[in-house]
């Protein structure tokens, strides 16, 4: 791990650099880690952007400079928040034994992360066939290196991916002058213990903090189990986890309106679809749905403020593949309606055996369970509805493959549906605005 | 240029092996011995340096620069 410590500090520098904006006195309910933990979130999605707009230009990578560009990009957004009233407070505390032991377990579950990465049995393959390479090479050419997604010979390496994770590992690998590759998947425990820390300081700002909590055990407990056991470690897939179930929880809640939340949120949905493919589908969905189960937010500034740092980031990424004859959209699945439906049968049949396979529907079933015994909210429509949504989009994903079905779907399902079990797990606490819809 | 193929010839194996030789060979130009399953003798032929897994081969046109267990590295040409 010699000088890998070091380039996972650079992976979450940006905290420095959202701090501007996250230390506006309308997120003080999150408090100091709360707000630590997504400020380094936000700080990601503005360095990646700025980072993808120097490529576009292009200028050269420099990490003094990509970080001030970034810094003052933040500072800007700040001053976009005015004086908010406050949101309302959450009603009852409840049971500090409630507390402290839901704390106990999401430390816990985040240790065996941690304890899983050390013994290296959460490496995923794909950190060494896709996110490291690439990484590795944008830090070298100190851009991101259109000549080398060129060659025909990485078309494994999906080079109309989205960017931000390769931005990161790339900004921490320019820091230290190599890609470590066996601190790499220290990346999983790291996030998750902020995705954590984030949940918690959004659920509890606007929710009962015992209820809070234990939703909070239940989501990282089951990212742990689906993380652990498919193998995510140095993948994008954490980081969509972050953003994505982030967003939703702001969103989901009875502060949602507030001009601060729906900037902010906009800014996490921007990150879940800069950090993977289904992250746009996502985006867009929640975007959607959120103003259809919210009559009261519905508006074109809620709109605007949730898509514009989606549609910006999406832009400078699509310019970046257009003007470099790379890619139009996302196209690495195959063409649009290019579908084999006589496979279907064969793919739910699959996705059946992975999820019944070794308990590993448990983490489905359990916060399903806990969902149905939920008081009910109109607003779970949104986190529910999402995970329909999603679940949809693998299915349709599946759908192009050809060859190889089961193989993909064996490999790939239970770690690319674990955002759905994790919206079930958020999705009890889904509140209205007080003031009635 | 670098490419990593296997010996006895596995197209699938060697399929894996390019991409795990592209992370793990950072600024080399690396070959494919086989893309997806099917080889790709054309691109073994260009790369100067040829790492192969497995067992020694009984003929190849090039030097041996290093023998181990896993496999050797070859350099083509005189």
């Amino acid at each position: 791990m010699r000088g890998g410590g070091l380039w996972l500090v650079f992976t979450v520098l940006p905290a420095v650099i959202g701090a501007p904006l996250l230390s506006h006195p309308t997120y003080g309910r999150y408090g100091f880690l709360g707000r630590t933990a997504l400020s380094a979130g936000v700080g990601a999605v503005v360095l990646s952007l700025v980072m993808t707009a120097a490529a576009l230009v292009p200028v050269p990578w420099g990490l003094a400079w990509l970080a001030g560009v970034s810094l003052v990009l933040t500072f800007l957004l700040r001053s976009l928040l005015g004086q908010e009233a406050e949101g309302p407070r959450p009603t009852g505390s409840g049971a500090r034994a409630i507390v402290l032991g839901a704390v106990a377990v999401s430390t816990g579950a985040v240790g065996a992360a941690l304890f899983a990465t050390y013994a290296g049995a959460t490496a995923s393959t794909d950190l060494f066939h896709f996110w490291g390479p690439k990484a590795e090479a944008f830090a070298a050419a100190r851009s991101i290196d259109a000549e080398f997604l060129r060659a025909p010979w990485h078309d494994h390496l999906h080079p109309d991916y989205p960017p931000l994770v390769t931005n990161l590992f790339a900004f921490a690998t320019l820091a230290i002058g190599r890609l470590p590759w066996g601190t790499a998947p220290y990346t999983y425990p790291l996030v998750l213990a902020a995705f954590g820390l984030a949940l918690a300081a959004i659920l509890a700002a606007d929710r009962p903090r015992a209820d809070a909590h234990a939703i909070v055990a239940l989501a990282v407990t089951v990212a742990v189990l689906l993380g652990n056991t498919f193998l995510i470690g140095g993948t994008g897939d954490i980081y969509l986890i972050f953003y994505a179930i982030c967003a939703v929880a702001i969103l989901s809640g009875p502060d949602a309106g507030r001009g601060s939340r729906l900037l902010l949120s906009g800014l996490l949905l921007s990150g879940a679809a800069s950090a993977k493919v289904e992250g746009l589908v996502f985006a867009g969905a929640t975007a959607g749905l959120f103003l259809l189960v919210a009559p009261r937010s519905r508006s074109l500034r809620a709109a605007v403020l949730l898509l514009w740092p989606t549609a910006l980031s999406l832009a400078a990424w699509l310019a970046y593949g257009w003007t470099r004859q790379l890619f139009r959209f996302y196209v690495g699945y195959g063409s649009f309606a290019k579908l084999y439906p006589e496979n279907l049968t064969l793919i739910l049949r699959t996705i059946g055996s992975e999820f019944f396979a070794a308990a590993w529907g448990l983490p489905f079933l359990v916060p399903l369970a806990v969902l149905l015994l939920a008081r009910k909210s109109p607003r779970m429509l949104l986190p529910v509805g999402l995970a329909a949504i999603l679940s949809a989009f693998y299915l349709f994903t599946y759908l192009h493959a050809n060859v190889l079905v089961r193989d993909w779907v064996t490999w790939s399902a239970g770690r690319i549906f674990t955002p759905v079990a994790i919206l079930f797990a958020v999705a009890p606490l889904a509140r209205e605005d007080p003031a009635g819809f | 240029m670098v490419t990593v193929t296997s010996e006895p010839a596995n197209p699938t194996l060697d399929t894996d092996t390019h991409h795990m030789a592209v992370a793990l060979l950072p600024g080399r130009t690396v070959l494919p011995a086989a893309r997806w399953g099917a080889a790709r003798p054309d691109q073994v032929q260009a790369a100067d340096y040829v790492v192969i897994v497995g067992a020694k081969p009984p003929v190849f046109e090039g030097r041996l620069l290093l023998e181990r267990q896993e496999g050797t590295v070859w350099r083509r040409g005189p």
